[in-house]
């Protein structure tokens, strides 16, 4: 989840209530649902949910926090002067295929500060990140208006020969140059899924201000000088836009900038109107989800602290405008939780009723007690490796081969250790006793675990199954330990007769290896002495014996 | 207190007695025991101050696979010298015979000048270059006359088969051998040195135990400090795990368990994921190669979330993509699937404790794969309070009882808390279980319209509490010498 660095000067400055303590702050942003990372006596660092995207910068978090405190509640509607005489945005059918959807804004007459500038250009990033799926549906630009050579600006296509100077760069490249050169052409280029012709915003000088959703132009870069602001969003879903637009429009009003529309054309575009939706809430939904029991006046309190809109009616549902920006509000529910925030969730008491059911343990969680219980009372140390394995664990250093349809596989795991699924216990165990020979001898380490196969053909593609497995290692250890250790295990705990018969198997010396059986013919296990070549090649000293048990067929069904 | 000593003790300092500064194995073999009677006698007379034990350690060098086939069959430099005493050869004949080891010893012969390269006709001024482009033969020929030993065989004779101190070798012929791959193996060897303390001039051995004994009414010296057995036990994870199912199960619930691999669609569409959801991208979800499942669930039901999907996310929901088998993220997959099996119960309440899964490198806070305990109740008329209320129980339980609930997002739930917990040793606020009520979405997934209160989060997180371990890493790393010892503080 993103996080955001506070300073409590500026925190304080934009809460602008000299009661208000950094200590206080620090107690309150929790429970706007910030968790807080770090703090120091300058700043602190939260981590705000992908749900509330307008808590990306400071300016947005003050306003939630005056809200909790009482000090301003509420939300009041956007003014939005009429500016689409002045500023319009026409978007040709070449992007249709492309990059369809465009809208966007005008903000000013004030200027940012570099900590402001700095926040916003965090949010951008958070928000193309999430609402904007990472840019595929919704990328903004934000531009110096002062530097545009006049409007109307056209959204179009253009060849990959088109040049312009992008930002951050001192001449002028090609968009092939740019896809391929910069670090943003080659993050996104694939947004564009190989068109031959690339969507861009020209002024009506015909300077390029953009290539979204890659690089905005040098020419029209915002900085601290820049006292108007063009706010444009492309992208290929006009709601996404409009919901990501409406979180830069709170943030720029709340920061004083005044706003004007943009008159948008083509395709499906239109001028964004920031109309606020309604939702309703009633005193029940809020007692039923919460527990908590307010009046109707109440419940509009709590709204109002949460920086909603209420709407004053005598008696029904109690319903809200819900700002354009709070695109997280879809139902009832949205708002039940917007109550308790504004109610304050420190004030919500835990109550504990007797339940009406009888607790249990699982049938397969049972059984592992009655092993560990077994392998426990013979000295066995429990040891937990994970389900996913390595070639290199699994089959290289125990001298096994993979079936002929080879393992399961995890696509693109980022850990070399993690690649399969294992098929067995026992090479876990071998290997965890290869790092422990400086330890005191002798050790014996058990495993009860899940181990993953190939599902037969036509059932659910991977079968799981719970196996056990053992090892012994010191100075005499051999067969006739392991086999007895088993045995003793199925005998005195299941009442399971085991028979052996020999057998032959890649991690056992032969001649020292028997197949175990079931009821019936079918082999449940193996029991052995570790191949020595094994234990030398993983440099232990002390023979090994050990043995891999089946408990899906033997002990959970037949018994 | 008299001392009493044990045989194997008194047989030990009589040795010393005689021979002040002794190894381990030394006074074994002198005093007639066998190396472990020496060894536990050392530690007791240590315990007891009757002894010294000095550690001393000696690096020692043994020969590695080349260095055995050498000692066999001569250091391939010699072999190659012995081919060209009848004269040049050509040098791909050469390396016919003399295999892999043919490049290493070409190389040293003519970087000591024992032999150089000379193709076959070539003109005294070296001047042909139209016949070596016609890759005429390269051939090799003796050039200086060798040393009669060559560096490294003396060393070679000298550690044999065995194990030599390192000190006792001389080491520029040492390094001959050390530089290439695979000759020789260094290994420390660690010997205690024993000498006999001040305490252990005046001791009369002669003194019999039995007489000791039997003046004291059958009393052997019970205040004497003993050696620890290595218990079996189960894992210090495990124990974590029986203690919250224990918790679980007395506070009403039933276990329930399921597979760790799933199709997306219990993973991700039953609880209304979109499909395009960053967090179902591969850089953090396991997806099996090639590995798809041909059913997915109950029809009614997979049509149900299907048209949630459609209608709440504005874009088609695609059934192959829920098709696509994940491990699983987290248990609520077999939540959901038993809620759906088990919908007329009155009250549920279930609990499960799995293995879940992320694709992330692993760190000493984050795990590829790792346990989660996740608590469910499905009752009418349950709140946020009574959540509250069972976390509370629960983690008090645990013996945790400065607890807070902070308002959060998770995706399926909502109103959504995380439960912060005070921790002693780290002076600051933890967070542990994720909690809050199914979203509607998903409930009407499940066709039910009564409460559904879920908590969870990693085991781990709370045994790291447990036995105050910094590295998650340790629970999986089946350390023998730390599962013998781990021992659980308070929390």
């Amino acid at each position: 989840m993103p996080v955001v660095t506070l300073s409590y000067s500026r925190l304080l400055r934009l809460i602008s209530d000299p009661e208000v303590t950094r200590e206080k702050v620090l107690d309150l942003l929790p429970y706007l649902g910030l968790d807080i990372e770090s703090d120091d006596t300058q700043t602190v660092r939260v981590e705000y949910s992908p749900n509330r995207p307008d808590y990306a910068t400071d300016i947005g978090i003050a306003s939630g926090l005056r809200g909790l405190l009482g000090a301003s509640t509420g939300h009041a509607p956007l003014e939005i002067a009429d500016g689409t005489e002045r500023w319009s945005m026409h978007a040709t059918r070449a992007v249709d295929r492309v990059r369809p959807i465009l809208t966007g804004i005008v903000a000013r007459g004030r200027k940012l500060d570099e900590e402001t500038l700095r926040q916003l250009v965090v949010m951008q990033e958070d928000l193309h990140f999430g609402l904007g799926r990472d840019r595929k549906k919704a990328a903004i630009g934000l531009h110096d208006l002062s530097q545009i050579g006049g409007f109307p600006l056209t959204y179009t296509t253009r060849s990959t020969d088109h040049r312009f100077i992008p930002l951050n760069a001192k001449e002028e490249m090609s968009v092939s140059e740019i896809l391929a050169k910069t670090k943003a052409g080659r993050d996104y280029a694939n947004l564009l899924r190989d068109a031959v012709r690339v969507p861009v915003i020209l002024d009506a000088a015909g300077n390029t201000i953009s290539m979204p959703p890659i690089i905005n132009s040098e020419l029209t870069a915002i900085t601290t000088d820049t006292t108007d602001i063009l706010v444009e969003i492309t992208g290929t879903s006009k709601h996404v836009a409009e919901n990501v637009l409406s979180v830069i429009v709170f943030t720029l009003r709340e920061a004083g900038f005044y706003l004007e529309s943009v008159g948008i054309t083509g395709g499906r575009n239109s001028t964004p109107r920031f109309e606020p939706r309604t939702q309703s809430v009633t005193t029940e939904d809020v007692k039923g989800r919460v527990g908590i029991e307010l009046t109707r006046d109440e419940v509009a309190a709590c709204l109002g602290r949460a920086r909603l809109d209420p709407i004053k009616t005598a008696s029904g549902p109690i319903t809200c405008r819900i700002p354009p920006h709070r695109s997280d509000i879809i139902g009832p529910i949205d708002l039940v939780e917007e109550v308790a925030l504004g109610y304050g969730t420190w004030k919500i008491r835990p109550v504990l009723s007797p339940p009406k059911t009888f607790g249990a343990v699982s049938p397969i969680s049972a059984t592992m007690r009655t092993i560990d219980k077994a392998m426990i009372g013979q000295g066995y140390l429990e040891a937990l490796n994970s389900s996913l394995s390595s070639m290199r664990v699994l089959y290289e250093m125990v001298r096994r081969r993979p079936s002929r349809r080879g393992p399961i596989t995890m696509i693109g795991s980022k850990s070399s250790e993690h690649t399969i699924l294992r098929d067995l216990i026992l090479p876990g165990l071998v290997e965890n006793l290869s790092r422990n020979v400086h330890e005191q001898y002798p050790q014996r380490l058990y495993e009860v675990g899940t181990i993953f196969q190939r599902g037969k053909t036509g059932d659910y593609p991977v079968s799981e199954e719970t196996h056990l497995a053992g090892v012994s290692a010191h100075a005499d250890s051999g067969f006739t330990e392991a086999k007895s250790a088993l045995q003793s295990m199925l005998d005195v705990e299941f009442g399971f007769g085991m028979r052996t018969t020999a057998a032959t198997h890649h991690m056992f010396e032969d001649g020292r290896c028997a197949r175990v059986y079931g009821r019936g013919r079918k082999t449940i296990g193996y029991v052995g002495q570790i191949s020595p070549e094994i234990t030398t090649s993983y440099r232990i000293r002390v023979p090994v014996s050990g043995f891999e048990l089946s408990l899906s067929d033997s002990l959970l069904q037949n018994l | 207190m008299s001392q009493v000593l044990h045989a194997i003790e008194k047989k030990i300092i009589s040795s010393l007695r005689d021979a002040p500064r002794q190894t381990a194995e030394d006074l074994a073999e002198a005093a007639g025991l066998s190396p472990d009677q020496a060894r536990r006698g050392i530690e007791w007379l240590r315990l007891k101050g009757l002894i010294n034990v000095a550690e001393s350690k000696t690096h020692t060098v043994s020969l590695d696979k080349n260095g055995l086939d050498s000692l066999e069959r001569g250091l391939p430099e010699r072999r190659l010298l012995d081919l060209l005493t009848d004269g040049p050869q050509e040098i791909s004949s050469l390396q016919k015979r003399m295999g892999q080891s043919f490049g290493a010893a070409m190389g040293i012969v003519k970087r000591r000048g024992w032999a150089s390269n000379t193709t076959f006709g070539e003109k005294s001024d070296g001047s042909n270059t139209a016949q070596k482009k016609k890759n005429v033969p390269q051939q090799l020929v003796l050039g200086s006359k060798p040393p009669r030993i060559l560096p490294g065989e003396a060393t070679l004779k000298e550690i044999g088969h065995n194990s030599i101190p390192a000190e006792s070798l001389d080491i520029d012929d040492l390094g001959a051998l050390t530089r290439r791959p695979s000759f020789v193996v260094y290994d420390t060897v660690v010997s205690k040195v024993v000498t006999l303390a001040d305490a252990a001039a005046d001791l009369d051995l002669s003194r019999d135990a039995s007489a000791d004994t039997a003046r004291a009414g059958g009393a052997i010296d019970v205040e004497a400090v003993v050696p620890n057995t290595h218990l079996g036990r189960t894992h210090p994870l495990k124990e974590v795990i029986n203690e919250i199912r224990e918790i679980f199960v007395t506070m009403g619930f039933t276990e329930i368990s399921g597979g760790m691999t799933q199709p997306c669609f219990w993973n991700f569409d039953a609880l209304i994921t979109p499909q395009d959801h960053p967090s179902r991208d591969m850089q953090d979800t396991f997806y099996l190669d090639g590995v798809s499942a041909s059913e997915i669930g109950y029809p009614e039901h997979v049509r149900r979330i299907g048209k949630t999907h459609s209608d709440v996310w504005r874009q088609r929901w695609n059934p192959d993509e829920a098709k696509r088998i994940v491990m699983r993220t987290h248990t609520t997959c077999v939540t959901l699937k038993y809620l759906v099996e088990h919908l007329d119960f009155d009250q549920t309440r279930i609990f499960s404790l799995g293995r879940v899964f992320r694709n992330e490198k692993t760190s000493y806070k984050h795990l590829a794969e790792f346990t989660q305990v996740e608590g469910v109740v499905h009752e009418k008329g349950a709140t946020i309070m009574d959540l509250m209320g069972i976390q509370e129980e629960f983690y008090r339980r645990l013996g945790l009882t400065k607890i807070r609930f902070w308002p959060t997002f998770f995706p399926y739930t909502e109103p959504s808390f995380q439960s912060m917990v005070y921790n002693e040793r780290l002076g600051k606020w933890v967070e542990l279980f994720g909690m809050g009520v199914f979203h509607p979405l998903v409930t009407n997934g499940l066709h039910t319209s009564t409460p559904v209160l879920a908590w969870g989060g990693g085991v781990e997180r709370i045994a790291m509490l447990k036995y105050g371990i910094d590295d998650v890493r340790e629970f999986y790393a089946n350390n023998v010498g730390w599962l013998r010892s781990a021992r659980s503080t308070c929390l």
